[in-house]
């Protein structure tokens, strides 16, 4: 039990959630595996960083993104090897080049007012009352005059979804659904 | 269907909810404990899920002067923010120590110069040697002056550089087969995103996507160098010592050249050559998904496959189609699988069968 790693990973590696993400849209063509590939890749990094924590966690992190991907298409599995050269994933690493930004704590206020006003109303108001009001289950259901049950779902409810969006999370995409899934027309030659 | 990821994150959200409960006691902080150690998947689950929850704690910081137990609406919350200092914009950053600044200059400088560099490459390309290209569709082959022949692939462009010492190819685009003439002395080499291709007496294909090629071999070896490429050094965060790989392919290799990584497989020698089907004007599937397809045909023809939906750009598919005739191909898809197809001047747009969706 490492509490100092457990610090370390949550401040300098989750931090850079959106980012991974980003990485791993443009260079996976399925989307829906990309949620798995993160969890993987912080397997990794934590796993990694139990000997030696990397000077910069978020080169650390992306290299190691890109040698999971490496690894992938080593085993055959069905990525096209063309995803990997796609053009855009240079705008990520060329990024590296530029000095560390961490956010400011404005900054990161900022980004959890949006991932918390971002939640279903019914929600967002349980949430605030049990995280920033510091009341009691019981307290926010004699409250509202919910089940303590109801309020405890919402909770559990608040915590999946923030923990999506709070790190995760890209400026509001209008509409999910409606993106084009077409990695000849996303990954195409110039 | 849900991944084991997924039921891993709902059990760590489980956890952490189960532990803002007044019961939890110090026999559920053990079997937290315990669940944490069983696996590091399970631990950085449990340390997202609780690393969003604590940051919400940071609003305590907006709701500070509100009355307690209200919940402010979304607009209230941002305009509090609007009142924090640091929100202005003007609001001093941490002016960059003297070193930070310079390397941000030496990273822009270097990316200019690299830049630089691949604009001169293809702009004296104009000037030297013989240029060739194909338009989108076209497969055209031709003798060199070596004795070797050429094929180039659609929408494709090289030019052919020989001299006493080299014979070099520079293709900045596209793809092309070489029937390679043996000459000891003067090796073949075929340039492409920084990349070189060797060979002696050989017949194999180099495609340039992006930044990355693919090689494939039918017959005899031929050697793929990376590195000493201003761009990829440049760009490679993860280890310089690792540029100058080489590696020796032999027939019926396909390798794939990113940066100074390289990836090879190994296939039976009839497998490389309908990679190379291109020649004769086909593509050839197996098991393919049809997002891959899509891709393939969408080289060789200006009106555009778009796939709207996942479950149509997983759908599978094998068969051997004529590369310039999307048509057939996308009424093919319409008549036996049901795909439900949108037809403009520009696109096919194709979105899965309903009964699929509807599943």
């Amino acid at each position: 039990m490492d509490d100092s790693l457990d610090t370390w990973f949550k401040r300098e590696i989750l931090l850079h959630e959106a980012l991974l993400l980003r990485y791993l849209r443009r260079v996976w063509p399925r989307r829906d595996e990309v949620q798995d590939l993160r969890q993987e890749i912080y397997v990794r990094v934590y796993e990694a960083a139990r000997n030696v924590r990397p000077v910069s966690p978020r080169a650390f992190l992306l290299a190691t993104a890109r040698n999971l991907i490496t690894d992938r298409v080593r085993r055959g599995r069905v990525v096209r090897i063309e995803a990997v050269g796609d053009p855009d994933v240079l705008n990520v690493i060329v990024d590296e080049l530029s000095p560390e930004r961490r956010l400011s704590a404005w900054q990161e206020l900022k980004r959890v007012t949006r991932a918390f006003n971002q939640l279903p109303p019914r929600c967002r108001e349980i949430v605030w009352l049990k995280k920033v009001d510091d009341l009691s289950m019981q307290e926010v259901a004699d409250l509202l005059g919910l089940s303590v049950r109801t309020v405890e779902n919402q909770v559990l409810k608040g915590m999946r979804l923030l923990s999506d969006t709070v790190f995760g999370a890209h400026p509001p995409v209008a509409n999910r659904s409606s993106d084009v899934v077409m990695e000849g027309a996303e990954h195409g030659e110039p | 269907m849900e991944s084991r990821r997924q039921d891993i994150e709902d059990r760590a959200t489980e956890w952490l909810r189960d532990r803002e409960r007044e019961t939890w006691s110090q026999e559920d902080e053990i079997a937290l404990r315990k669940w944490l150690d069983e696996s590091v998947g399970n631990r950085v689950a449990f340390l997202r899920a609780q690393a969003a929850w604590e940051a919400v704690g940071r609003l305590k910081a907006l709701g500070a002067g509100l009355p307690r137990r209200q919940v402010p609406p979304p607009e209230t919350l941002d305009e509090i923010q609007l009142g924090l200092p640091g929100s202005v914009p003007e609001q001093p950053q941490p002016a960059p120590t003297p070193r930070r600044r310079y390397r941000a200059i030496v990273g822009i400088a270097a990316s200019i110069v690299a830049i630089a560099g691949l604009a001169f490459a293809s702009y004296s390309a104009w000037f030297t040697g013989d240029q060739y290209a194909t338009p989108v569709g076209g497969v055209a082959s031709l003798p060199l002056a070596d004795g070797s022949r050429m094929t180039l692939n659609t929408d494709s462009r090289v030019r052919v550089n020989f001299n006493e010492h080299q014979r070099q190819i520079d293709l900045s685009q596209g793809e092309a087969f070489f029937e390679v003439a043996h000459e000891v002395e003067r090796p073949f080499v075929v340039k492409s995103a920084g990349k070189r291709v060797v060979a002696v007496g050989t017949k194999f294909s180099v495609r340039r996507v992006g930044e990355a090629i693919q090689v494939v071999v039918t017959e005899g070896r031929v050697r793929v160098e990376t590195g000493g490429d201003e761009l990829a050094q440049a760009l490679d965060f993860s280890n310089a010592k690792e540029h100058d790989q080489r590696l020796t392919l032999s027939a019926g290799a396909v390798a794939s050249a990113w940066n100074n990584d390289i990836y090879v497989k190994n296939h039976p020698l009839p497998e490389a050559e309908e990679i190379l089907s291109w020649r004769s004007g086909f593509l050839i599937f197996r098991g393919s998904r049809l997002a891959e397809a899509a891709f393939e045909f969408n080289r060789y023809n200006t009106r555009q496959i778009v796939l709207r939906d996942p479950v149509v750009a997983n759908m599978q598919l094998t068969g051997k189609f004529r590369a310039t005739n999307v048509d057939t191909f996308v009424a093919l898809l319409e008549q036996t699988h049901g795909v439900e197809v949108e037809r403009t001047d520009a696109a096919f747009v194709l979105s899965a069968p309903r009964a699929m969706l509807s599943e």
